[in-house]
């Protein structure tokens, strides 16, 4: 198990006092720096902190990175938690019920869960990577187009069945989406599409000018019309102990965690699947499995521990990629792979064996980093929570400089500003007509991987559609996705029956009393 | 994967937290560039890419090695400007005209895209040219599996079977793909190119099997190459690649090279157009050092590329013929996809 000793080894090298403050440094400037949008997503923080971890020696560097990585994921959850605005694509889900459970009081317990499930999920995606790895590698290099066009499919008919209420207000948000994200120029055949000649718009519009017009800004829109002192504020749990979750939320989660682990770890080894599809799948199949699938969406722990738990055990997989092949896995992982290359060490298939001084300890620290996270932001919770006690007099002037300066800053262009104006107003008017934001958001992020991936398939089968089928694991993917939608059509006509049953006993009941 | 680097208001404040941070750590200081004698004062490097891109590290390995032969007082901040593949840069000089302080590494895919947009705001036309750097030798690889033991096997293949073999790549309208639209037709073939926005995913495909080939750099595949996964086939151009000398080239494998230009990926340091002559100067004698230093040479062996320092006149007539050459492959993509 040679694995097991070079990851030994790795912890030996990572665990220097000198290491560990380092991480700690970067885990709070991580967390820091992604409470801000636009500077947000994990990626990102790794960049504007790169020329301050290449003063350090690579080891000691990297390992800081693997600190920012995880501050910044954390500080992810905790924006969108707290104040229903995701700032990095992997967050996106945690909307559906992580800010509904804040509505209700329980922004500690949603933050709690997201950190608790997110540190099980990275021990999960350690030990995964110790002994699956080359299971894990085979299936990385088996995926292909095919594999991911129907993964994208069951992403996109699982934004659908999350839609909520309305399935056709959901469809409607979700190809409103679909439309946002087929704007730039097409890489398979070099078109323009919506760029109205605007090079501003060639490389597509940024995630983050969705978000933040779709979420912050629209929300802060809506509230402003209700008269003054009006809106309803937000809980803050009273009580020291409210902060966590309690027993009864870890029972409840169990499964999610369960699930999320595994499913986070295996899609973060295909290159290019990321920690976005990781979350989202993840809430996906917590839901279809549950005995209360009706019941996501208003607040259910779970639905915080399931995806965060998958967007954590991501990071163990994304090593796989990197181990076996030396390819990125994630943006992430891509950004570690450049700082490399500016410490000198090429990545590629044998950067565990030159340099395993180098690649093993980077390994262990993202383990560490998870711990580095639990330790130092559970105690914090309390604070962060302080967030909702913000009068909105203050806060959504606070919320709007901030979506203003996080729009401006992903590219340092005035015209993503006003693309903001415009999803803000998008946004707003969702709202209006209650067509909820989050299957456009979802849509948007998928689209493009949906479409090229499609394209790419039938390219390489001459058009023909039978490649979908042909290729082992895309038909499973595929089967599994029928066996969902059939069990979900079924779950959904069932509980109609029962409602409608039980309306006829509330009648029957009342009838008889009269 | 866009992002800013310290540049704009919000970095501004950003950068004071970094920094205040890691001085509270390390009491490390910045050295702010101070310079006079009609050097250009805090100079910014403008590039096309995203953090961690291919010209964003090589803007930041250029600053390393500038700082560390002590030819440069000050660290020079990255500015990203990745819009639509060099035309957000391009225009953004053009603004700058003709402020010495902002200089940017371009490719050759800022002719590319100006010449697939015929409406650019701002083309190559509009910078000052200061010195092309580095040449960066093309070659094809395939899996090491692959039938194909040369790149004339491989034509002879696309031959036997039009349209069937795949060439993984880039964009559409990238580099590698309008190379191998002229090789198809100097060699009378026809394959099919498969589109990836990332590297990873290009080489996956190559070991899976749905490509058969990909034209790249040395540094896409060095490393595949020496762990067996991979295999080098052909290199254009006319000399062998240093890493891989048993690799003999098109020409020597008799696969016609007419139209394509002699280097089909460089990489020059461009100023806005204007620029005062003394700050040319400056640039030229700062690159000319920079290209002789030892750390240079290694970071050129490190990367697969070839140190080439050119500039004057026979700059403009490289960018001139380079250019030339290239307009007839858009043309003919173009006319493909219709």
């Amino acid at each position: 198990m040679s694995v097991l000793t070079n990851l030994i080894d790795g912890f030996a090298t990572a665990m220097t006092v000198t290491n560990l403050a380092w991480m700690i440094g970067g885990a709070i400037l991580g967390t820091l720096i992604g409470i801000l949008p636009g500077l947000g997503n994990p990626a990102a923080t790794l960049a504007i902190l790169l020329p301050l971890t290449l003063r350090l020696p690579p080891t000691t560097g990297l390992i800081m990175m693997a600190g920012i990585y995880h501050g910044a994921k954390f500080a992810g959850a905790t924006t969108a938690i707290l104040l229903n605005i995701p700032t990095e694509t992997s967050s996106v889900v945690l909307c559906y019920d992580g800010h509904e459970l804040a509505k209700q009081g329980r922004a500690g317990p949603a933050m709690g869960m997201s950190a608790i499930s997110g540190f099980i999920a990275s021990t999960v995606g350690i030990i995964a990577l110790t002994f699956a790895a080359p299971l894990a590698a085979r299936l990385a290099v088996n995926f292909g187009p095919p594999e991911f066009a129907v993964l994208m499919f069951f992403g996109l008919l699982l934004v659908v069945t999350l839609a909520g209420k309305s399935p056709v207000k959901g469809l409607i948000s979700m190809f409103l989406g679909l439309l946002v994200s087929t704007v730039g120029v097409d890489i398979f055949t070099g078109t323009e599409r919506f760029t109205f000649g605007s090079v501003n718009l060639y490389d597509g519009i940024e995630f983050l000018i969705v978000t933040l017009g779709l979420f912050a800004v629209g929300e802060v829109l809506v509230n402003l019309e209700k008269v003054r002192g009006k809106v309803e504020k937000l809980d803050a749990p009273k009580r020291l102990r409210d902060y966590l979750p309690n027993m009864a939320d870890f029972k409840q989660s169990r499964l999610a965690i369960a699930i999320g682990s595994v499913v986070g770890f295996f899609i973060g080894a295909l290159p290019g699947g990321g920690s976005t599809m990781a979350s989202f799948v993840s809430y996906a199949l917590v839901k279809n499995t549950s005995k209360h699938p009706e019941r996501f969406g208003t607040g259910l722990i779970e639905g915080v521990a399931g995806p965060e738990a998958a967007n954590n055990s991501e990071a163990g997989g994304a090593m796989i990629p990197l181990l076996s092949l030396g390819l990125p896995g994630s943006a992430s992982t891509s950004v570690m792979l450049a700082a490399l290359l500016l410490y000198g060490v090429q990545p590629g298939p044998l950067l565990f064996t030159n340099h395993p001084e180098i690649a093993w300890p980077v390994i262990a620290s993202l383990y560490l980093g998870t711990i580095a996270l639990l330790v130092l932001n559970l105690p914090l919770i309390p604070l962060w929570v302080q967030i909702l006690r913000i009068p909105y007099w203050l806060l959504y002037p606070i919320i709007l400089v901030l979506a203003v300066v996080g729009a401006y800053s992903v590219r340092g262009s005035i015209f993503d500003v006003c693309l903001l104006m415009v999803f803000s107003i998008t946004g707003y008017l969702l709202r209006k007509l209650e067509v909820p934001a989050t299957p456009m958001l979802m849509a948007f992020v998928l689209g493009p991987e949906a479409e090229l991936t499609v394209r790419q398939s039938l390219m390489l089968s001459n058009n023909n559609p039978m490649i979908f089928l042909e290729r082992p694991i895309s038909a499973s993917i595929l089967i599994t996705t029928v066996i969902v939608v059939v069990l979900s059509i079924w779950g959904r006509r069932r509980q109609r029956q029962r409602a409608a049953a039980s309306v006829i006993n509330v009648n029957f009941v009342a009838d008889t009393v009269k | 994967m866009n992002m800013l680097f310290k540049r704009q208001r919000s970095a501004a404040a950003l950068a004071l937290l970094v920094l205040f941070s890691a001085a509270a750590i390390t009491a490390c200081s910045e050295n702010a560039g101070t310079d006079t004698n009609g050097k250009p004062g805090d100079v910014q490097f403008v590039v096309d890419t995203g953090p961690g891109g291919g010209s964003d590290v090589f803007a930041r390995e250029v600053v390393k090695i500038a700082l560390a032969n002590k030819l440069i007082d000050g660290n020079w901040p990255v500015l990203n400007r990745s819009q639509g593949g060099g035309l957000a840069a391009m225009s953004f000089l053009k603004q700058k005209s003709p402020q010495p302080d902002f200089i940017a590494a371009f490719t050759s895919k800022w002719i590319i895209s100006g010449l697939n947009t015929p409406n650019a705001e701002a083309t190559v036309k509009d910078l000052t040219l200061i010195a092309q750097v580095s040449v960066e030798p093309q070659m094809v690889a395939v899996p090491a599996n692959s039938p194909y033991k040369t790149m004339a096997d491989f034509i002879a293949a696309a031959k036997a079977k039009p349209g069937q073999l795949v060439q993984v790549g880039g964009a559409y309208s990238s580099v590698d793909n309008l190379a191998a639209l002229k090789i198809q037709q100097n060699t009378g073939t026809k394959w099919k190119y498969l589109s990836f926005a990332d590297g990873g995913p290009r080489i996956t495909a190559l070991l899976r099997g749905d490509a058969q080939m990909m034209l790249g750099a040395q540094n896409d595949f060095s490393e595949e190459v020496a762990a067996g996964q991979l295999r080098i086939i052909g290199v254009m151009g006319k000399h062998r690649a240093t890493k891989f000398p048993d690799v003999p080239t098109f020409a020597e494998q008799g696969i016609p090279e007419t139209g394509l230009p002699e280097a089909l990926q460089w990489r020059a340091i461009a100023g806005p157009a204007n620029m005062p002559p003394a700050a040319v100067t400056y640039y030229r004698n700062l690159f000319s050092k920079l290209t002789q230093t030892a750390d240079w040479k290694k970071y050129m062996d490190d990367e697969g590329l070839v140190s080439e320092y050119v500039t004057g006149p026979d700059l403009d007539k490289r960018i001139d013929d380079f250019t030339a050459s290239m307009a007839p492959m858009v043309n003919l993509l173009k006319s493909n996809n219709k």
